[in-house]
C-alpha cells in the first residue's frame, strides 16, 4: 500500500504537480481507498466480496445449490485420508525391510547397541495394522434395507446352518470399489453364551461393511449343519450419504445369540390360541401341529387355504420352517437374497431340495454391480460335500441376477443344465417375459411382473409362453 | 446246556399291569410296557413293586392296539438283532415297516385314538408313525377334500385358489 502511495506521489511530481493538488476525483478516491486499506475498512471489503459471492451463489442453478457440499467435503476428506492410510499401510513393509537392511549392512560393528529404531518401526507397523484387526472383529452390519436383510439372514439361520457364505458385490468402503468379496459367517462360532457379538470368519477380504454406498447383493447359501438359533436385532442410526436424500436411515443390525427355541414355540402357541378353533378337530393342537409340520412343502399351498388357522400357521414361514428344522425335516436348503438399488428391493428365493432331482443343481452366479463390472463366473454347491466348484462360464456377461431353478435347470438369462455342465440360450419368449421377481412353486415358474402393474405370470414350458394368473393382484 | 443257560440271561418274566380308562386290566411283559417312555420313566423313578399303571386317557380298544404294536416291535427287534448276530440276511426291518403300514391303516377316529395314546404314553416310533399317517392323508388333497376329511370348517376370508 505504501509503495503504491509513494509511486503515485512520485508520478504526480514527475508530472509537475504538487501532491494532493488539482487531483481528479478519481485519483482522490483511489488515494482514499489506498489509505484506508490498512485497518478497519478491510473488513468492509470482505463483507462486500461475501455479498458478491452470495449474489453469484443465488444465480447458480438449483441442483448446484441443493447439492450437499458439506457432506461432499467430508467424503472427499474421507477419501484422501483413506488414500493416505493405504499408502502408509503398503509403504510400511518396504520401509521396515529397507531400514533393517540398512541397519544390518551398515551397523554391523556396533554390536552392543540395542536397535531402538527398529523397535519404533515395528511399533509403527502395529499401529498401522491395528485398525484392520479392529474392523475384522466388528460385528456390526449396515445395510439400507437392513431389516429385510436381517430377516433374510434370520431365516437362513433358522434353517439350521452353521456356515453362511456371503458374496458381496460392489462398493464396500473406500478401498474396494468394484470388487467381489466372499466371506463365510461361521455361525457355530457364535456359541451358546448369550450376549456374544462375535461374528465373522472372513474367508477372504477384510471388508468394512459399514460404508458401502451404491449397491449390494448378498448371496447366501447354506451348509447343512447342526441347528443354531440366532437372532438379529436391528437398530437404526441416521446416516447421511452423498447426494442421496433417501439414504437417511441406515439400520444396523448385529448378531446376538439367543438361548433356545422357546420364543418361537411360544409365539406359535400364542398364534394358535389367537386363531380360534382347533387346528384339526379331534386332536389337540400340539399333536396337530406336529402333523402339519410333517407335511411336505409341496402341499403347503393347498393347505394354506383350508382354513384361517392353517393359513396363519403356514403363512409364517420363518417360524414354521424353523420348527420343521428342529424336528429334522429339511426340504428347503437355499435362500438367495439380492439387493438391488434401482428397484430398492431385497429379492430372495427359496429353492427346495427334492430328493429325486439332481442334488447339484444349485449355484450362484455373477451379478452386475452398478455397471462397473459384470461377472460371468458361477459356482455350484454340492450340498452333500458342502463344497463349491466353479462351473462352465456363461459366455455372456450377466446383467441380471434374478434366477430360478426349474425342471432341474437353472434359469438366469441363460439356461444351465447341471448334468451337462452347459449353458444354453434361453428361449426368447421366456427371457422377454421375465420382467420381475421370480419364484418356482411346484415346478411352475412364476414371475411377478414389475412393468405390467404387478401381474403374476406363470410360464408354460410346453407352449413356450406366459400366462397371466387370474386372481387378486399382488400387493405392491 | 440251553436250559441252564436261559435263566441267567433272561430273568423270570416280569409283568406290568396296565389299566385302561374303562377299567380293563392288561397284563403285559415288562419289556413291552417299557416301549412307552412314560412307563419307563415311572419305572426308573418309583419303587419296583409298583406294577400297576392307570392309563386314564386310553380306552381299552386303543390300549389293545398299542400293546399289539409294542409286542410286535419288541419281538421283531429281537429277531432283527438275532439275525444280525448270526449275520444272516433278513428283511426284518422291511417286514416291520410293512406291518406298521398295515397296522396304521385304520379309520380316522382310530388313528386319532392311537395318536393320542401314543402321545400320552410317549411311544416315539408309534407317534411318528401316526403323525406321518395324518400328514400323508393331508398331502396331495385339495383344500376342499382336506376340510371334508378332517371336518374343518372353512373360515377363510379370501380364497385365492378358488378360481382353480
Amino acid at each position: 500500500m505504501v509503495t503504491l502511495l509513494v509511486s503515485r506521489l512520485l508520478r504526480c511530481r514527475r508530472q509537475g504537480l504538487y501532491p494532493f493538488q488539482n487531483t481528479t476525483p478519481m485519483v482522490t478516491c483511489a488515494i482514499i481507498m489506498t489509505e484506508g486499506d490498512s485497518a478497519g475498512p478491510s473488513r468492509i471489503i470482505l463483507v462486500h466480496s461475501l455479498g458478491e459471492i452470495k449474489k453469484v451463489w443465488k444465480t447458480l442453478p438449483q441442483p448446484v445449490r441443493s447439492f450437499p457440499w458439506p457432506e461432499a467435503l467430508v467424503n472427499f476428506l474421507e477419501l484422501i485420508l483413506g488414500l493416505v492410510y493405504v499408502v502408509a499401510k503398503y509403504l510400511s513393509v518396504p520401509l521396515l525391510a529397507l531400514t533393517s537392511l540398512i541397519y544390518f549392512a551398515l551397523c554391523d560393528d556396533q554390536e552392543g547397541e540395542f536397535p531402538w529404531h527398529l523397535v519404533s518401526v515395528a511399533f509403527f507397523l502395529i499401529l498401522v495394522k491395528l485398525p484392520v484387526l479392529v474392523n475384522t472383529d466388528n460385528a456390526v452390519w449396515e445395510a439400507r434395507e437392513g431389516i429385510a436383510l436381517s430377516q433374510c439372514v434370520y431365516s437362513v439361520l433358522q434353517q439350521g446352518v452353521s456356515f453362511v457364505r456371503v458374496v458381496v458385490y460392489g462398493e464396500l468402503g473406500l478401498f474396494s470399489k468394484g470388487r467381489k468379496f466372499i466371506f463365510v459367517l461361521n455361525l457355530s462360532s457364535i456359541g451358546k453364551e448369550s450376549s456374544s457379538l462375535l461374528l465373522l470368519d472372513w474367508v477372504c477380504g477384510t471388508v468394512n461393511l459399514l460404508s458401502y454406498q451404491k449397491r449390494i447383493s448378498i448371496w447366501i447359501s447354506l451348509h447343512k449343519r447342526k441347528m443354531q438359533l440366532v437372532r438379529f436385532s436391528c437398530h437404526q442410526a441416521p446416516v447421511q450419504k452423498l447426494g442421496d436424500s433417501k439414504m437417511t436411515l441406515s439400520p444396523k443390525f448385529r448378531v446376538a445369540s439367543i438361548q433356545s427355541s422357546s420364543i418361537l414355540q411360544l409365539s406359535i402357541e400364542c398364534q394358535l390360541i389367537a386363531g380360534g378353533g382347533p387346528l384339526i378337530p379331534g386332536l389337540p393342537d400340539d399333536v396337530a401341529l406336529d402333523c402339519l409340520l410333517r407335511l411336505p412343502v409341496e402341499s403347503h399351498p393347498s393347505c394354506r387355504v383350508v382354513c384361517k388357522r392353517w393359513h396363519l400357521l403356514l403363512g409364517t414361514k420363518e417360524r414354521f420352517f424353523s420348527r420343521r428344522k428342529e424336528l429334522g425335516y429339511q426340504d428347503p436348503w437355499l435362500f438367495i437374497c439380492t439387493y438391488q438399488k434401482c428397484t430398492s428391493k431385497i429379492q430372495w428365493q427359496v429353492y427346495f431340495h427334492t430328493p429325486g432331482r439332481n442334488p447339484l443343481c444349485l449355484l450362484w452366479h455373477g451379478g452386475n454391480s452398478s455397471d462397473l463390472f459384470e461377472l460371468e463366473s458361477a459356482d455350484v454347491l454340492d450340498p452333500i460335500k458342502g463344497s463349491w466348484h466353479p462351473i462352465a462360464s456363461m459366455g455372456v456377461n450377466m446383467a441380471s441376477y434374478d434366477a430360478a431353478v426349474h425342471n432341474g435347470k437353472l434359469l438366469v438369462t441363460q439356461v444351465y443344465d447341471p448334468r451337462l455342465n452347459y449353458w444354453e440360450t434361453m428361449s426368447a419368449n421366456l427371457r422377454e417375459g421375465w420382467t420381475g421377481l421370480s419364484a418356482v412353486v411346484d415346478g411352475h415358474l412364476f414371475v411377478v411382473s414389475e412393468h405390467e402393474r404387478m401381474k403374476l405370470k406363470v410360464y408354460d414350458v410346453k407352449t413356450d409362453s406366459w400366462e397371466v394368473v387370474v386372481g387378486s393382484p399382488v400387493p405392491e | 446246556m440251553k436250559d441252564s443257560f436261559n435263566p441267567s440271561i433272561e430273568p423270570p418274566k416280569k409283568t406290568v399291569t396296565l389299566v385302561s380308562s374303562d377299567g380293563y386290566d392288561f397284563e403285559v411283559e415288562e419289556e413291552v410296557a417299557l416301549e412307552s417312555q412314560v412307563i419307563k420313566d415311572g419305572f426308573e423313578d418309583k419303587a419296583v413293586d409298583d406294577r400297576e399303571y392307570l392309563l386314564f386317557n386310553v380306552h381299552s380298544d386303543t390300549l389293545e392296539l398299542i400293546i399289539k404294536y409294542c409286542e410286535k416291535h419288541v419281538s421283531s427287534r429281537k429277531s432283527i438283532s438275532a439275525a444280525a448276530a448270526s449275520s444272516s440276511s433278513s428283511n426284518g426291518e422291511e417286514a416291520l415297516k410293512e406291518w406298521d403300514e398295515h397296522f396304521i391303516s385304520v379309520d380316522t377316529n382310530t388313528l386319532y385314538d392311537i395318536l393320542m395314546a401314543a402321545d400320552y404314553l410317549n411311544i416315539k416310533s408309534l407317534l411318528d408313525l401316526a403323525i406321518q399317517k395324518v400328514a400323508d392323508t393331508i398331502h396331495g388333497r385339495s383344500p376342499e377334500q382336506i376340510r371334508k376329511k378332517f371336518n374343518i370348517e372353512n373360515d377363510s376370508i379370501i380364497d385365492p385358489w378358488a378360481s382353480e
